[in-house]
């Protein structure tokens, strides 16, 4: 049993599982949420399947319930989710060459938590690595870890959310999900600014139809970001020692 | 088939398609739009331009209308997961603080 790849794949799943503390909470969350909303238990579970990214499955959730159309639904989660292009550009010079089954099964799996500990296995070996090469069933066993426990977590708050009260106000707890997203991601001036200007205009333009002014808001923000470190000259890397992350 | 499901399979397609982009035309797109500086600065954006534009009208705007109450409990909840998220930047213990916050102030407030 020995094998190479299978000591690559328990140390993926090794390094992943400390990771689930804060991922099982998240992923019954948004089982609860997703339920409370209004989705079905079967669409609530199976968001986490087939869509595989908390954040953008909340916004599903939460815009279907405000009667958000499809379309605008699709624009918003491919803003929130264009990081994971960056993970993809990130891995891919290590895992571009497998077959095309793994590469497959390895971007289906990258989220960011199995991002974090892909690319640390690749960088820690950077200067020798293994021979043979069996990374990325190091990869394989951080995606499926993460995979099996997201989904877990969603099947245990899906099936508690359909008996909680609505006095409760659970609903509560979606912005309040974001807004512990949001504060990591407030390390300098113009994504303050970004964020400030998100914000503003999320609340100005919430009449506009089928949920648009969320995708708006976003467009803004981040154009006042970038508009605001161009000119107010924001590129201090040094000079944020608050803004590193716990 | 309703409009649910279409939503969760264009998103996971989408989102599927993010996650192979670079994995199968990896070299052409960092040499191209993602080694692009301007780029990478706007998508440094996204996470708190979108988080934020989330939580903002779900906390100010109720029934379509701006708040006017200062002492309304979810704003007040929200300041006390605000605190609660600068200093332990965890999901589970904002979530726990704005909840019990909102219980606390409405109960105070004999809502």
């Amino acid at each position: 049993m020995a094998s190479p790849r299978w000591n690559e794949f328990l140390l993926g799943v090794r390094r992943e599982l400390p990771m689930q503390l804060g991922v099982v909470p998240f992923g019954m969350i948004y089982g609860v949420l997703a339920v409370q909303s209004g989705m079905s238990p079967l669409a609530a579970q199976l968001s986490s399947v087939i869509v595989f990214a908390g954040s953008a499955q909340l916004v599903i959730a939460q815009m279907l319930a405000a009667g958000g159309s499809p379309l605008v639904i699709l624009l918003t989660a491919i803003i929130l989710n264009v990081r994971h292009v960056l993970y993809s550009a990130s891995l891919g010079p290590h895992v571009g060459r497998l077959p095309r089954r793994w590469r497959m099964a390895l971007a289906y799996l990258l989220t960011d938590e199995a991002y974090a500990v892909a690319i640390g296995r690749y960088v820690e070996t950077a200067q020798a690595p293994p021979q043979p090469d069996a990374r990325h069933w190091h990869f394989l066993g951080a995606g499926l870890t993460l995979w099996l426990f997201w989904n877990a977590s969603t099947l245990l708050g899906v099936t508690f959310g359909a008996q909680l009260s609505p006095a409760w106000g659970l609903d509560f707890a979606i912005p309040l999900t974001f807004l512990a997203l949001l504060v990591p991601s407030l390390g300098d001036g113009p994504s303050r600014v970004a964020a400030l200007f998100g914000a503003i205009a999320s609340v100005v333009l919430v009449a506009m139809p089928l949920k648009l002014g969320l995708f708006c808001a976003m467009l803004i923000g981040i154009a006042a970001g970038a508009t605001w470190e161009v000119f107010m000259g924001g590129a201090k890397p040094s000079a944020n020692p608050e803004g590193t992350r716990a | 088939m309703n409009g649910t499901w279409l939503t969760l399979f264009a998103v996971g397609a989408a989102t599927f398609a993010y996650r192979l982009s670079c994995i199968e035309f990896g070299s052409n797109l960092e040499a191209g739009v993602l080694g692009n500086p301007r780029a990478r600065r706007l998508l440094r954006f996204v996470p708190p331009a979108a988080f934020a534009a989330l939580v903002a009208p779900a906390i100010v705007v109720r029934d379509g209308t701006m708040l006017t109450n200062p002492l309304d409990p979810r704003l007040l909840a929200a300041l006390v997961a605000l605190v609660c998220a600068l200093l332990t930047r965890s999901v589970l213990f904002t979530l726990a603080s704005g909840m019990l916050a909102l219980h606390a102030v409405r109960f105070l407030l004999g809502g």
